[in-house]
């Protein structure tokens, strides 16, 4: 379980001092998704940062309760694969970093959990679509086998087909390789999908949390929520 | 070059390649064909090749010896027996020029085997570190940055002695700065991307991150960069030979050749004019080459 306290990000110094995630507490159920939602600026992407150390926290506190670091798949699929890296070479480097001796078996497997054949293992981003790109980073993202994984709006570059693609990839391989996530989205079908329970952010703070059933019914009590719901009908 | 044969093309232009080795050959020979889709590019390359298979054939493509006097056909316009004339110690010019090419070419790669590199990691560690190592390793090459090249060069050649290895030392010492600044401000850019938050999550070491993931993508731009400044590089080293601070008697160099050929400059044109040809060629060849290694190097140029 994910236990989250107080959490405050802030940048700056003095007047220019900007909070941009003010005492944010949450619990994540092992093996279960979390969705954060909210509009740009909200915080939630920098909460997710602080979550895997890309960026200090002020104040507050966090446990994984997970040896291994967690890991994170961005929104854009094209940016986060070196450009001069191929899919063999993405792969490989946590590998070679953790000293992992059995890379060959492992990237055939991981290319193989995430629907990538294997034609592409030596392939440039610049030459592969948008989705296989994001499949690329999702594999890179679980070849060190993590409990945790952090997704940055992980399907908002991607066409709407491709989309469900990725987000049943999501959910088949959570129920395989027992994993926690935490998601970032602005869609909220995306996350209603996904997630088993949201929170809703403005401004750095949370304003309410909603387990999926009333998230699905749109039972919101804050004035914030409703106003988000009734913006995406 | 040869052509390809087909099959080797096939392997060039595969959609699934099988190995890295044929992954990283296709992306050459893709950057390959677009800077030969440009004229002037193909011209500069192939001025650059000549200069290559002239230094490395020099002693094939000439009858004379460099160096071989011929006092009684001394300062002898161009004729069957000597192509383009001879000096004032009835020395070959065109044997010299050709010997001159292994001089220049010497300069060249020694310059950019010791700048490139150099100003490569320090400007790539300065910009993915930041904070005090940046302030730092900036700062210091401001300050070579500072200095007018060939003023700094002078310098270390008055202080070392003049000789061709003294001059090659000065060149790469201000050669190396330009370099720096390129690398950080790629490093810049290439610190906030995905991909390197990506490999931190991983946990791979700074210096793993600067030298696998940051460096291999400023590398480019630093191969434009020290291309162009060829042509600067082989002006200095004539100009330090012109002013005898360079390459010593009685080695072929073509700065000192033009230094010497000055005083017959009026009735005897053809002992300066040759091997001030030959500077501006070369430099030209430097030149264009490298604007078209930008326009295919160039990350903001580049559509792919």
């Amino acid at each position: 379980m994910i236990r989250v306290d107080d959490l405050t990000v802030s940048f700056g110094r003095g007047d220019a001092r900007f909070v941009a995630v003010n005492q944010a507490s949450f619990d994540v159920a092992a093996n279960s998704a979390f969705g954060l939602v909210g509009e740009s600026g909200s915080g939630k992407s920098t909460l997710l940062r602080a979550l895997c150390g890309l960026v200090p926290v002020e104040s507050g506190t966090f446990d994984l309760e997970s040896d291994k670091k967690p890991q994170m798949v961005f929104q854009d699929p094209f940016g986060s694969l070196h450009p001069r890296q191929t899919v063999d070479q993405a792969l490989r480097e946590p590998l070679l970093i953790h000293g992992v001796s059995d890379q060959e078996p492992r990237i055939h497997q991981i290319m193989e959990n995430v629907g990538l054949s294997p034609t592409l293992r030596f392939r440039y981003p610049h030459q592969l679509s948008g989705g296989q790109r994001q499949r690329v980073a999702i594999a890179r993202a679980l070849v060190l086998e993590p409990d945790i994984l952090l997704l940055d709006e992980p399907t908002s570059a991607l066409d709407v087909s491709v989309q469900a693609e990725i987000l049943n990839l999501f959910k088949d391989l959570k129920e395989q390789r027992n994993l926690t996530y935490i998601m970032v989205s602005h869609d909220l079908a995306v996350v209603s999908f996904l997630c088993d329970a949201i929170a809703v952010m403005k401004d750095g703070r949370i304003v309410e949390q909603l387990s999926r059933d009333r998230f699905a019914a749109q039972d919101a009590i804050d004035p914030y929520t409703n106003s988000l719901f009734q913006a995406y009908q | 070059m040869t052509e390809p044969t087909a099959t080797f093309r096939e392997w060039l232009s595969a959609a699934d390649p099988a190995s890295r080795a044929q992954a990283q050959a296709q992306e050459i020979y893709r950057a390959a064909l677009a800077l030969a889709a440009n004229p002037l590019t193909l011209i500069g390359g192939l001025i650059v090749l000549a200069l290559l298979l002239t230094a490395l054939f020099a002693p094939v493509l000439t009858i004379y010896a460099p160096n071989d006097q011929d006092l009684a056909n001394r300062l002898a316009p161009s004729s069957s027996l000597h192509l383009l004339g001879t000096d004032e110690l009835g020395r070959d010019i065109f044997s010299r020029i050709v010997h001159g090419a292994r001089l220049t070419l010497y300069i060249v790669i020694v310059v950019a085997l010791t700048a490139a590199p150099a100003g490569l990691a320090i400007g790539a560690t300065a910009g993915y570190l930041g904070g005090v190592t940046e302030t730092i390793l900036m700062r210091i090459t401001d300050i070579f940055l500072a200095f007018p090249k060939l003023i700094l060069a002078l310098a270390f050649v008055a202080a070392l002695g003049a000789g061709l290895n003294s001059a090659i030392l000065a060149i790469a010492l201000t050669a190396w700065p330009p370099i720096a600044r390129i690398a950080r401000a790629e490093a810049l850019v290439i610190r906030q991307s995905d991909f390197i938050a990506a490999v931190r999550l991983m946990g791979a070491s700074d210096a793993r991150i600067i030298f696998r993931h940051v460096v291999p993508l400023c590398v480019p731009s630093v191969i434009v960069r020290i291309t162009l400044d060829m042509a600067g590089i082989i002006l200095i080293a004539a100009g330090l030979g012109f002013l005898g601070l360079g390459a010593q008697p009685p080695a072929p160099e073509w700065g000192a050749m033009v230094s010497k050929g000055r005083e017959f400059l009026t009735d005897q044109w053809w002992i300066a004019t040759y091997p001030g040809i030959a500077i501006f060629i070369v430099s030209m060849g430097f030149n264009l080459l490298g604007d078209g290694l930008r326009d295919v190097l160039d990350p903001r140029e580049a559509t792919r």
